[in-house]
């Protein structure tokens, strides 16, 4: 008696479970349908977009229109140099930027009594001028 | 109560049985109900799994086939969109479906494109259940009939091919009917794959075949042109970078185009290609031992060959070594030298360049060249000059690819390379002779007395061959309509691209002294695009006098008394 007890709750419950799943599985299709769907709008949103990108990214195009407001022109040949040709910032050691120093400290103060010298000639010329 | 009942019940009931036996009867039922009811449960279980199996089953089969549908795209070597499908609304009816058919067609004409209000009567008149009325409608247009609310009228969704780029590449691309079948170009022959879905590479460079097509349809328009093809072929790949025709059509209309249009002149169209031959010609010698670079030929007297004279455009009186017969293009050089090489050898060499068969590309468009079949002494002598052979311009660029590039003749291809392909390679120059061949192409182009001066694009070293032939009519030549070619190589000291150009029936123009040569006419176009696509390409401008590039060329050769060194260079 007991055995047949068991047996029948195995079974409403297998019944309950089953039931549950195949709705599951309807709601689950019911989704996977409305996203296939909107994978479809998407890609053929997409399609229309490139085909609308290439459309409008054509070379001739690009080409008068650069030409004709941004008045781009091919590029000569002498604007172009490679990598290596470009002259590459020197490594200096400690006492060489110590000279460097020293000289620009002195350049310095050369160009400031240049400088000096300079605006009082100036001034002098000025007050001739005005005596003049 | 007990007691009468009792007394009255053995009356209409059988004795009562033995307690145990009628247990054992009562628990035999119960088993056979539960069995009834598990078998009820079972069945209907197997029931529902079934039918929820069959349910997602169908639904599988439904999405699987709407993403077969969808035609494989065309794209150029850099991924860029050549050829795709765009999402349209396909507007039908069903004539038997709609009840006022004058009422309708009056609705619906001022809403198509393409039917007015009788054109639209006729249709649905039609004794069918479907007729289409507009393939490519627009949303607007889709949501303005909705509302008219005409029973009969249906929309369905489907896919058009469309080639965003217009006119660009259109001869490589080709075309579909109404079915999405290829009838011409890449879309014919990749039909299988493309119908299968799968995207298709070409070695094409949409960049590059911009330029290419501008600056030849430029000379055609200032020389008065009727057409003109261009090529430029990657030397080391076989890969053709740019395939041009003109004039051209626009693949989404192409049932507008002429044939003339259509007509593919790099790859099917057959022409004498004349004096670029010669490039030909003196591989060819330097390989098969017939001459030596620093060897002279007569040239003084026009030479006679059956019922043939040959000339020279600007005579000599002295003989020619073999870079001055090809830098001053002397026709009585050439055949010359072609008389040395000899008939079986020269067909040999030429069958090698697979200029005797029809090339082996991904387009239906190609022909088989115009050949001889006995090859006599006036064709191995006319032949030396590019005459009595009539091939593709890309024949001509594969051909001089080998001639000039490191003496490999390289299966060319449509189709972009892809990482670890080995594509067919046959030896048929040595390097020697092919830097020899090369250095001359320069001196053609860089030597004052050469006939490409026009096409020196400073610092890219272009060497190159003009070449400036008669078109054949009925009979023999006409002397009025002209073949300007150059075919190009860039940059010499490291040979990397040819380009064939082809300019049809140029007219000598003012600003040209009213010549119409291939000097003329297409050197220019060379040195504009070979600047143009130079930095797209990463060729970097070297200066020439630099030893570096300098020991990379042959230039041990006399040009007029005068050695070929720096001041012609």
């Amino acid at each position: 008696m007991r055995l047949i007890l068991l047996c029948a709750l195995i079974l409403v419950g297998l019944g309950t479970t089953l039931y549950q799943v195949k709705t599951g599985i309807d709601e689950r299709q019911d989704r996977l349908h409305s996203l296939e769907l909107r994978i479809a709008d998407t890609k053929r949103d997409i399609a229309i977009l490139e085909a609308e990108w290439a459309y409008l990214s054509r070379p001739e195009r690009i080409m008068t229109l650069s030409g004709d407001l941004l008045k781009m022109t091919p590029i000569g040949q002498d604007r172009i140099l490679p990598l290596d040709a470009i002259p590459m910032r020197i490594e200096l050691g400690p006492t060489s930027i110590k000279k460097i120093a020293f000289t620009a400290k002195q350049s310095a103060n050369k160009e400031r009594s240049d400088l000096n010298n300079l605006s009082a000639s100036n001034a002098h010329s000025i007050r001739n001028g005005i005596a003049e | 109560m007990n007691a009468p009942l009792g007394k009255l019940r053995h009356l209409i009931l059988p004795p009562r049985p033995d307690p145990a036996r009628s247990r054992r009867i009562a628990e035999g039922r119960l088993m056979i109900c539960c069995l009834l009811a598990l078998g009820i449960f079972i069945s209907i279980g197997v029931r529902v799994v079934g039918l929820a199996d069959a349910n997602a089953s169908t639904h599988l089969a439904n999405s699987g086939a709407a993403v077969t549908a969808e035609r494989g795209r065309i794209l150029d070597r850099k991924g860029r969109l050549l050829a795709g499908n765009l999402p349209i609304t396909i507007l039908h009816a069903d004539p038997s479906e709609i009840m006022d058919i004058s009422d309708a067609a009056a609705k619906l004409a001022p809403l198509l494109r393409d039917h007015d209000q009788a054109s639209l009567t006729t249709l649905l008149s039609k004794k069918t259940r479907y007729v289409e009325l507009d393939r490519q409608l627009p949303p607007k247009r889709h949501a303005e009939i909705l509302k008219l609310g005409i029973p009969g009228v249906y929309f369905a969704k489907g896919a058009t091919r469309i080639y965003p780029r217009d006119h660009a590449a259109a001869h490589i691309l080709g075309y579909v009917d109404t079915d999405d079948n290829g009838i011409a170009g890449i879309e014919k022959s990749m039909n299988t794959q493309l119908a299968a879905g799968q995207d298709v590479t070409l070695s094409v460079d949409l960049g590059l075949q911009a330029v290419m097509r501008r600056e030849i349809q430029r000379q055609i328009d200032s020389f008065e042109a009727i057409g003109g093809a261009g090529i430029l072929l990657d030397i080391q790949t076989g890969e053709m970078l740019a395939v041009t025709s003109l004039p051209d059509f626009n693949p989404n209309k192409f049932s507008l185009a002429s044939d003339d249009a259509r007509f593919n002149r790099a790859t099917k169209g057959l022409y004498e290609m004349g004096s670029t031959f010669k490039v030909l010609n003196t591989a060819i010698a330097l390989e098969s031992g017939a001459a030596t670079t620093n060897q002279r030929f007569e040239v003084s007297k026009p030479m006679r060959i059956s019922r043939f004279t040959i000339t020279d455009y600007h005579p000599h009186n002295e003989p020619l070594n073999v870079p001055e017969i090809l830098v001053y293009s002397s026709n009585i050089g050439s055949a010359r030298m072609a008389e040395a090489i000899g008939a079986q050898t020269q067909r040999a060499f030429m069958d090698k360049l697979g200029l005797l068969d029809r090339l082996d590309l991904e387009l239906p468009e190609t022909s088989r060249p115009l050949s001889p079949a006995r090859w006599h002494r006036t064709t191995t002598v006319t032949v030396s000059y590019g005459h009595g052979i009539s091939i593709s311009p890309a024949h001509l660029a594969s051909a001089v690819a080998a001639a000039s590039g490191n003496g490999h003749w390289i299966q060319p291809t449509l189709l972009k390379r892809q990482t670890g392909d080995s594509p067919l390679r046959l030896r048929v120059f040595s390097e020697q002779t092919a830097r020899a061949v090369r250095s001359m192409m320069r001196l053609v182009v860089s030597h004052d007395d050469g006939t490409g001066n026009y096409a020196e694009a400073r610092g890219y070293m272009v060497g190159g061959k003009t070449g400036t032939a008669e078109k054949i009519k009925i009979g023999g030549y006409n002397k009025k309509a002209n073949l300007a070619t150059f075919v190009a190589t860039f940059p010499v000291h490291d040979p990397r691209y040819v380009i064939v150009i082809l300019v049809d029936e140029p007219k000598g123009q003012k600003h040209s002294h009213g010549y119409a040569t291939a000097g003329w006419v297409v050197a220019p176009a060379i040195r504009r695009i070979v600047e143009q696509i130079a930095p797209m390409l990463g060729v970097l401008p070297v200066d020439e006098k630099s030893p570096l590039i300098r020991q990379k060329l042959l230039l041990d050769f006399t040009i007029g008394n005068k050695e070929a060194t720096l001041a012609s260079y």
